[in-house]
């Protein structure tokens, strides 16, 4: 089934803030499991799995955002309208890929379950 | 502003149009007289009813605040005991947020919007109606708690253990968790109403680059309430259902946890503060421009940011919560989200800054400017200190202290009131006959802002000194008593500006059905000329500004040169565009007057209130009349294509009536939907939650479920009734109204196959011995039960009211919206049924 313009349009403007509320909910919930169950927190190279989930993650969502932006265009809409939405998907995908990376950098610096 | 015209050289109607027209337009939307005035609908007269009330509660809750600061001001201090001050500061904080500033910022929307986008109301006016009477009645009922010591008392975010049942037993928290139901109720219907009314109802032209900013802050206000509320609904459901029947949710002893009303409150809790910070950035993204004569500067930026922050916001909600135990690095994730929201939050001030720096004509400087301005310094401060307390290790030395007083308020009061009066001088000329005063402004302002930094400036002392939040009094060796005197001088300074505002309404406020007109001078469309009917034809738009950017646009609109200058039905009227590109899709006939909607909230806030004081038949008879009257009010909705297309100028004919996704009602019930969802999700992460907390209670053995060919069976009834209600749509869409019984056998069928999947489910666990108030694993169980049972109640009343629509020749293969909604929400109610099954009978599987 084909999405209506708006859909397509809308979703394609909030993706990046979209794929950066799953990423935040997905490193917020691991994390959580991870710490509640110290038998889940294998190590792999010296690095325990909780590091490497959240770097995982992280460069999942910035990928993800990167290529919705680059894959999928504005469809049926006027051209002001392609313009603006299309601005506003990039950057939007920008913020977005700010908060991924802060959000990642913070396993760098701080304990996994301190 | 000459190189940005925008000439349109062929205007849709021809003029001059005959007066009867506008005598037409006059008398259909004319408000009702006499006593019958308070069943008014239009958008003007119930816009400036929701605000008054918002107002009313503002003041109300100022006068709290009052009180409180009299009990601090000296050490020791027995004006107030203990159990009154803290039902005084839990009803501050309660009715600030919930009966003043949500209120307030979604009855601007109401007041301002259908006018700002050029269209004649809003799509669903009893929708407002509705929200406004049970949001009034509950609210002020609600507030009259106070008078006999049942107002609430564990804090406006009502944590327990302390408002459970062994802490707090009396009804005091009940008026808090009931209470607030219709008001989250009448949050999410207007929420309803502005999310179509800003998509669905602009002006031809209006593309998505050229809505208003604050057009733009009200979609992203609604989209977070379809998201937010419904945390804080389950939460209230939660906690209202461990007090009354002892399901232990929150019950560490029993494996619940206080810490879920927390997450649950506050993921609500901090996307509120974006709630009422965005609109009123809306509002001021509005008046800079006027007050400087310059547009916006980076209009994309600043609709940016809206979304940005919209969406960031979510994920704020543990920053209430550093002190709570949860993993560092857990909290890591929220300071980094902490962070990151300021960017667009600067972005928005680096916005008006620069529109102020490219003035055209400022000064002097005009009350709205002034109010503007004393936000900018306010809420930048109030910011600051934001990313003080977003830092974790800051947070754990400041946190329940004084210093977050000062800071919440710097960020509410600076972000959020300074902009709404603001908003109240600019645009009281829009709705009354003449503006405020420009000397009783000046005076509000400067002793507002005074008084609010003498007030609360010192709170930062206060606090970092080492007060705590809600003491009701402190001892004189502490020190805090000189700082205390200070906050409470500057907490009259600012009662004296409101009050000096008061009079101001008092003296200069006048409804009298004409306004002040464009006193300001400002590009956008509300400020065209307007009547009761809005405007007398609804432009096209080629700008951002049309008021400064289309010659001759006020004379043409009001000479009925543009679209729709007449009533071609008969009725109330207006056109309903396409959501990206506000091109004209249809004409939505809209009701008038009446008395359903009124009484159907007076039913809904009635039976709140009185289930609160365990009055149960009362309150089921309140609940009847609510019903009855919602089933009234429906049934006169969904007319069909009652009239043939009409003409509204420019070659364009249009069709009175769509059904299928274009209609304005299935936008709505997709909105209900969302909302639905949002609540079943917060459900699931209950869920998780909880076992995450305490996974010891759940089955060790899938021997402690049900056999799994009843979550089976059930799921396969689920689907039964689905594929029976997609037969029923086939059957309505192709077959003649002669053959209706095979189409109410299907209605039929569907329900009772809904009805029995419920009854298995809950049948097969109450056999293995599961209870809800055992274990907090048995009490999620069962509410995941509960949901579904709740909606599958709803889905039987559609359903029923269905084929009662049919059989009274109410429903065809044109007139079928009723019929489409109820499909939409059944396929919705099924799916959720679904996913409940798959994890109530999964999961504890797949961790044996």
């Amino acid at each position: 089934m084909r999405a209506s313009p708006f859909t397509h349009n809308f979703l394609l403007m909030f993706s990046g803030p979209l794929i950066w509320a799953v990423h935040f909910v997905a490193i917020y919930g691991f994390i959580g499991i991870v710490c509640a169950r110290p038998a889940m927190n294998l190590v792999w190279l010296g690095i325990g799995i909780a590091t490497w989930g959240v770097i995982g993650a992280g460069f999942a969502a910035i990928a993800a955002i990167a290529a919705v932006y680059l894959r999928i265009k504005p469809r049926d809409a006027a051209p002001d309208n392609r313009s603006f939405i299309r601005w506003m998907s990039l950057t939007l995908s920008l913020l977005s890929a700010i908060a991924v990376v802060w959000e990642t950098m913070a396993i760098f610096l701080v304990p996994a379950c301190a | 502003m000459a190189e940005r015209d925008k000439t349109i050289t062929h205007l849709p109607n021809a003029t001059p149009r005959a007066d009867a027209e506008l005598e037409q337009l006059k008398k259909i939307w004319q408000p009702p007289s006499g006593f019958n005035f308070i069943t008014v609908v239009n958008n003007t007269y119930i816009g400036v009813f929701y605000v008054g009330t918002a107002v009313l509660f503002f003041l109300l809750a100022g006068i709290l605040a009052l009180l409180m600061r009299t009990q601090l001001a000296i050490p020791e201090n027995d004006f107030l005991g203990h159990n009154l001050y803290n039902q005084i500061f839990t009803m501050h904080g309660t009715v600030m947020m919930f009966l003043f500033a949500v209120p307030a910022v979604e009855a601007m929307g109401v007041l301002l919007l259908p006018n700002m986008l050029a269209a004649r109301d809003l799509p669903f006016p009893r929708l407002s109606v509705y929200a406004y009477w049970a949001y009034a009645v509950g609210g002020l009922v609600f507030f009259g708690s106070l008078f006999f010591d049942l107002a609430p008392r564990g804090g406006w975010f009502m944590y327990p253990p302390l408002t459970s049942y062994e802490f707090s037993p009396s009804h005091n928290a009940d008026f808090w968790l009931l209470g607030i139901g219709f008001i989250e109720i009448s949050a999410i219907a207007g929420a309803i109403e502005i999310v179509i009314g800003v998509l669905r109802t602009r002006a031809p032209g209006m593309t998505l680059d050229k809505m208003p900013i604050y057009a733009w802050s009200m979609l992203v206000l609604a989209g977070m309430i379809i998201f937010a509320f419904p945390a804080v609904i389950l939460g209230t459901l939660l906690l209202e259902i461990e007090r009354s029947f002892h399901w232990p949710f929150f019950i560490a002893a029993k494996g619940g946890d206080p810490l879920l009303w927390q997450h649950l409150f506050w993921f609500f809790g901090h996307p509120e503060v974006y709630i009422i910070f965005l609109p009123a950035a809306g509002m001021v993204s509005m008046i800079i421009p006027a007050m400087t004569g310059k547009p916006l500067v980076g209009y994309r930026l600043v609709v940016l940011a809206l979304i940005g922050a919209g969406f960031l916001s979510f994920g704020l909600w543990v920053h209430h919560m550093f002190t709570t135990g949860i993993p560092q690095l857990s909290l890591s994730f929220f300071s980094a989200a902490s962070m990151a929201v300021s960017i667009p939050s600067g972005i928005q001030i680096f916005a008006w800054i620069a529109t102020i720096a490219a003035a055209k004509r400022m000064w002097p400087l005009k009350v709205p400017m002034l109010f503007v301005l004393g936000f900018f310094f306010i809420f930048v401060l109030g910011g600051l200190t934001g990313v003080m307390v977003a830092v974790v290790p800051f947070d754990w030395q400041a946190h329940d202290t004084y210093f977050v007083v000062a800071h919440l308020h710097y960020v509410l009061f600076g972000g959020m009131v300074f902009p709404l009066f603001a908003a109240f001088y600019y645009w009281a000329p829009f709705v009354s006959a003449q503006q405020l005063s420009k000397r009783l402004g000046k005076w509000a302002f400067w002793l507002m802002f005074i008084g609010f930094n003498v007030a609360f400036f010192p709170m930062h002392i206060t606090g970092l000194a080492g007060m705590p939040r809600r003491v009701y009094t402190y001892s004189e060796y502490l020190g805090w008593g000189p700082l205390n005197m200070i906050s409470t001088i500057g907490a009259y300074t600012i009662a004296a500006g409101v009050l000096v505002f008061v009079i101001d309404l008092a003296l200069n406020f006048r409804i009298r059905g004409n306004n002040a007109g464009n006193v300001w001078n400002a590009g956008t469309l509300e400020w065209l000329p307007s009547g009761n009917y809005a405007n007398r034809s609804i432009p096209i738009i080629t700008s951002r500004e049309p008021l400064w950017d289309q010659p001759n646009l006020a004379e043409d609109v009001d000479a009925g040169r543009y679209y729709l200058p007449n009533a071609p039905t008969g009725g109330r009227e207006t056109i309903i565009t396409s959501p990206v590109d506000a091109r004209p899709q249809y004409l939505l006939q809209m009701p008038g007057p009446g008395w359903p909607p009124l009484l159907a909230a007076f039913g809904t806030a009635g039976f709140f209130l009185l289930l609160t004081v365990k009055m149960v038949v009362p309150a089921i008879i309140s609940g009847v009349i609510a019903v009855a009257m919602l089933m009234r009010w429906l049934w006169s909705t969904d007319p069909g294509p009652s009239h043939p297309p009409v003409d509204i100028g420019g070659g364009i004919k249009l069709p009175v009536y769509l059904n299928g996704a274009a209609s304005h009602s299935w936008w709505a019930m997709v909105v209900l939907i969302l909302v639905s969802g949002s609540i079943f999700g917060a459900l699931i992460f209950s869920y998780f939650f909880l076992w995450t907390v305490s996974p010891e209670i759940w089955p060790a053995s899938g021997n402690a479920l049900p056999a799994i060919r009843w979550p089976i069976i059930s799921a396969g009834l689920l689907l039964a009734s689905a594929g029976t209600i997609a037969y029923a749509g086939r059957r309505l869409r192709t077959k003649s109204s002669l053959s209706r019984w095979p189409f109410h056998t299907a209605m039929l069928v569907a329900i009772m196959l809904l009805t029995v999947a419920f009854g298995l489910d809950l049948n097969s666990q109450s056999q293995t011995g599961l209870r809800p108030q055992h274990s907090a694993y048995g009490a999620v169980v069962y509410m995941i039960m509960s949901m579904q049972g709740f909606f599958v109640s709803i889905m039987i009343f559609m359903g029923l009211y269905t084929v009662a629509r049919s059989a009274a020749g109410l429903l065809n293969a044109q007139r079928r919206a009723t019929f489409d909604n109820t499909m939409l929400f059944w396929y919705y109610t099924v799916a959720q049924g679904i996913i409940g099954l798959a994890l109530v009978h999964s999961f504890p599987r797949l961790i044996e």
